[in-house]
């Protein structure tokens, strides 16, 4: 094996007028040809920097490289003139961006994007691009007739399907992955991700994957590169990073990560956030956050080395679990949307209960009316059938007024922690504004004390209340959402996927501390998310829902240990995990979720289903307590 | 597409009906004696009230606007200049054209400026090039246009005898008031350009379009361009609806008899039926303009035309929500 890539001492800086973020500092790294190499960071990491950096594709005159070398096949990246950077773009080395909803130009046939590459690489004609782009398309399993088509036209895992396809299509000889299945749920990742593997097993391509998910690494990379604040941190195989980790950091990444075999109550975060990336590294960037630290950390910047092997070991903290009663009620709730096709059964007939101080977790793909569900619950949409009980009382027919002191008990946590915060409302005032809606509102210091209080319990620093949601990261940004939700004192919060734009360690964080909240104020939540892991383990049940019906209720532990429901199975199944000896047995689901548009009756599953029965199309099967607190919606179990 | 024209078409029929009631409504609630205006002191009581009951002033309101409808809808008559006797239809012929092609050149012209400035300092953002455009951009906008058209008459006209200052004879006679009125759009324009071009240049999938080794000339002709052309098409379709309404004055300065000038003329003498005739006019060809703008739109972003066949992508919108 030869090295394809060379990285040496390279670092990266975004100057502006009046400040510098040291992105990349003295980072090193080489690729073996054909090997996956699985580079691994929290947000702010320097991943996609690197990856851009390597394609000289900073943004200018901010991002500005300081020192370093690039060689790709023996020739160094950073000589090459515009042109010459331009031929190995696309053709050489060629990328996979993070999200595919606005990676694809919206007024650009999918197929003139795919061609256009070829076309310009390859010198043939336009009519041999087309061919070849289809050729592409139905390589990518799309229809090659497809390629007429707009990407609006294209779900989310289809969208990234094209994109893999535009950079694939030159056949490059190093593919760059930056976080490729993160904005997708975990069935298309699969298929997502079993399609990377198939071509990179049939085109020899060498590939850098970037991600913050340990277990999409477990399944798919040769080697291992742990990055933080713009540096190596560990380096090795696969299996020496696993089952060897070394570095106090990469402990904590694989403490942070919800374990779906063993029984962890708590999620050891790592404390402490990255470290100012706009201050100049002294010393080990990790010393804040690491438990090992000593003088020498602080003052000496640890270099790589090769070393030897060491075991890992983990704390833990029981959870106290509080006793109460049914505060709320779902009967028979009902939501449908008109579209000019009928109506869409975005909620169809969901029940539930849950008591004071637990957590219902609601879990299934995105479309699956889980987010739809929670806003009917608080009232943000009207039910088109059925009841939402809090506290005995009957919620979906409120005059305003009540509805105005109900909303206080009932706050939500939105899903994009940046596009639910007004941009233009610094971070007290988001905060502040629902104390102000309120007949008791506090005057000036008495409000300054409040919204200190609230950043303070959420872990907010009180010096960040004049900022902007923009100034922010993901992190803090949801801390803000949170702090807002509980502005109010509420009793019960649906939280709507609060963590699952966030990476592995602030989500952690995150979680925790919406545990150590519960905790402390008996909050009772219902948890929107597609993360099966994360519900794990904040849940005490978990219902699976499937096209607007849940198809499986139960305890938290015991769904994972005896999923009933074939749906659920194959949910389980397709997460990746961190397990790399015994990966686990894989069931495909077929195609994505079929219309919610004016469903036949039968099982919604039924055409995805691999136990489907002639019955199943016919009849649409009702939850039954098939053990003790265990319902599921399936004729065949 | 001929469903969504249609009934875009059909939904102009009710504000069109409120432009004749309310045009209508005012011109009748005004306090001066039109027929008197008209005719002058000079003209008797006898040939006032021969005028009045000629052109029915005398039947109650209802009457007067049934019959006014009646008129259009049956006959397509607005009626008659009380000024030269020439139907309100003869008289917007002979004027709209003017009009008409005042509008096309100075949009024109201000879209062939505006939108490669717009480009180029959106491309060059902070450069020399940048800046001074943006300046001289704000001080057309900044700058009245009745001033501006002045001071063109002054300084080409009755200084260096170049254009004529009035008129509308020949290509000679547009150059002036082309520029006058296209300076103010051209600003606009740019600006909108700038900022959008600006905006798009950011995005995602012009990272992507880097990434697959395209010039910089493809990536901003192929794949930025379109994108940030969607408002520019709207601030464009608006102005020039506008224009075509008359450019009030613009035509008055530089006596252009245009839909403009008629409007006013008629205005000060109170010949009704031209103003009423002409509001409607300007209503409908606003209408049928911004339904241009609309299907303009559905060529150049294709997320558009889906809409307007409406079916797929409402579905997916709304399991977007679910």
């Amino acid at each position: 094996m030869s090295t394809q890539l060379e990285i040496k001492n390279l670092s990266i800086q975004y100057k502006t007028e009046d400040t510098t973020v040291y992105a990349v500092n003295g980072l090193d790294l080489t690729i073996e040809q054909g090997t996956c190499l699985g580079l691994v960071g929290e947000t702010g990491a320097g991943k996609t920097t690197t990856a851009l950096g390597i394609l000289r594709l900073l943004p200018v005159p901010q991002g500005q490289y300081t020192s370093g070398e690039i060689h790709f096949n023996g020739i160094d990246l950073m000589s090459l003139g515009d042109d010459a950077m331009r031929e190995i773009r696309g053709k050489a080395i060629s990328m996979i961006f993070q999200d595919p909803m606005t990676s694809l130009n919206p007024v650009l046939t999918v197929g003139r994007q795919i061609s256009e590459v070829i076309q310009l690489h390859e010198q043939c004609s336009r009519q041999q691009a087309d061919d070849r782009a289809k050729e592409m398309l139905e390589l990518v399993g799309i229809p090659g007739e497809r390629s007429e088509e707009y990407p609006h036209q294209f779900s989310g895992g289809m969208k990234q399907r094209v994109v893999i396809a535009i950079a694939l299509s030159c056949n490059p000889e190093l593919l760059i992955a930056d976080e490729p299945t993160t904005a997708l749920d975990v069935t298309i990742q699969a298929q997502v991700l079993e399609l990377l593997r198939e071509l990179k097993a049939r085109f020899n391509t060498s590939t850098i994957l970037i991600t913050h998910d340990l277990g999409v690494v477990a399944q798919m990379c040769d080697h291992v590169a742990i990055m933080y604040s713009g540096m190596i941190m560990e380096y090795g195989s696969l299996a020496d990073i696993y089952k060897n980790t070394l570095h106090p950091y990469t402990l904590g990444l694989f403490g942070s990560i919800p374990d779906l075999e063993n029984d962890v109550p708590r999620l050891k975060p790592i404390p402490g956030m990255v470290p100012d990336p706009t201050e100049e590294i002294v010393g080990c960037p990790f010393a804040n956050r690491c438990d090992r630290t000593d003088e020498v950390c602080r003052t000496s910047l640890p270099q790589l080395r090769n070393v030897g092997v060491s075991t890992r070991s983990a704390a833990i903290i029981w959870r106290e679990k509080h006793m109460s009663n049914a505060l709320l009620e779902v009967r028979d709730l009902k939501k449908y949307f008109k579209t000019p096709k009928g109506m869409l059964h975005a909620v169809d007939g969901v029940n539930f209960v849950i008591e004071g101080g637990k957590t219902l977790g609601i879990v299934g793909e995105s479309g699956c009316g889980k987010s739809t569900l929670g806003r009917v619950i608080v009232q943000l949409l009207e039910a088109t059938g059925g009841q939402v009980l809090f506290e005995g009382k009957d919620v979906t027919h409120l005059t305003k007024s009540e509805l105005k002191s109900y909303r206080r008990n009932m706050q939500m946590i939105f899903q994009d922690p940046f596009s639910s915060l007004n941009p233009r409302m610094s971070v007290s005032q988001t905060i502040e504004e629902p104390l102000r809606n309120t007949k008791e509102a506090l005057e000036g210091r008495k409000m300054d004390e409040a919204v200190r209080e609230l950043m303070e319990t959420v872990g907010l620093a009180p010096r960040l209340a004049g900022s902007y949601p923009h100034e922010l990261d993901g992190g803090r940004r949801q801390r803000i959402g949170i702090a807002r939700a509980l502005a109010l004192n509420p009793r019960f919060i649906v939280c709507d996927e609060p963590v699952s734009a966030l990476d592995v360690s602030i989500q952690a964080q995150v979680l925790n501390l919406m545990m150590d909240l519960q905790d402390e104020r008996g909050l009772t939540y219902m948890f929107i998310t597609h993360d099966l892991s994360v519900v794990k383990h904040i849940a005490d049940d978990i219902g699976v829902m499937y096209l607007g019906m849940m198809v499986e209720k139960c305890g938290a532990k015991h769904i994972f240990k005896n999923p009933l429901h074939p749906y659920t199975q194959a949910l389980l199944s397709a997460i990746p995990t961190i397990n790399i000896d015994n990966p686990p047995r894989h069931i495909p689901l077929k195609g994505e979720l079929t219309s919610p548009i004016e469903p036949k009756p039968g099982c919604r599953f039924a055409p995805r289903c691999v136990r489907a029965v002639e019955r199943c199309f016919r009849e649409t099967p009702m939850l039954r307590e098939l053990e003790t607190d265990h319902f599921v919606a399936c004729h065949e179990v | 597409m001929g469903k969504y024209i249609a009934k875009r078409l059909l939904m102009m029929i009710p504000v069109i009906l409120g432009v004749v009631l309310v045009v209508f409504t005012i011109l009748r609630l005004s306090p001066t004696d039109p027929i008197r205006t008209i005719l002058g002191d000079m003209a008797s009581q006898e040939e006032v009230d021969q005028m009045r009951e000629e052109v029915g002033l005398n039947d109650p309101f209802p009457i007067q606007f049934f019959n006014y409808l009646k008129g259009i809808l049956t006959k397509f008559d607005f009626g008659y200049s009380w000024v030269n006797k020439n139907t309100v239809v003869d008289e917007i012929k002979n004027r709209f054209p003017i009009t008409l092609q005042l509008a096309i050149l100075s949009t024109l012209l201000a879209t062939a400026i505006g939108i490669p400035l717009g480009i180029i300092s959106a491309i060059k953002q902070y450069s020399l090039l940048d800046n001074i455009v943006s300046i001289l951009a704000l001080i057309f906008l900044a700058m009245p246009g009745f001033w501006f058209a002045l001071m063109l008459i002054i300084t080409f006209s009755l200084k260096y005898h170049l254009f004529p200052a009035s008129g509308w004879y020949g290509l000679k006679y547009m150059v002036l008031p082309i520029i006058a009125s296209g300076t103010g759009c051209v600003a606009g324009i740019m600006r909108t350009m700038r900022s959008n071009m600006l905006e798009v240049i950011r995005q995602d999938y012009i990272r992507t379009a880097r990434a697959k080794g395209l010039k910089e000339r493809t990536i901003i002709v192929r794949h930025a361009l379109r994108n940030a052309l969607i408002p520019v098409v709207t601030l464009i379709g608006m102005q020039f609806g506008r224009q075509l309404g008359g450019v009030f004055v613009l035509e008055t300065i530089f006596a252009i008899p245009g839909m403009g000038k008629m409007l006013v003329d008629a205005c000060s003498v109170k010949n009704i039926p031209i103003v009423q005739g002409g509001v409607i006019f300007i209503a409908v060809v606003f209408g049928v303009v911004n339904l241009i703008v609309d299907i303009l739109y559905s060529f150049i972003d294709p997320r558009m035309s889906s809409q307007y066949k409406g079916g797929k992508k409402e579905k997916k919108g709304a399991t977007a929500n679910a």
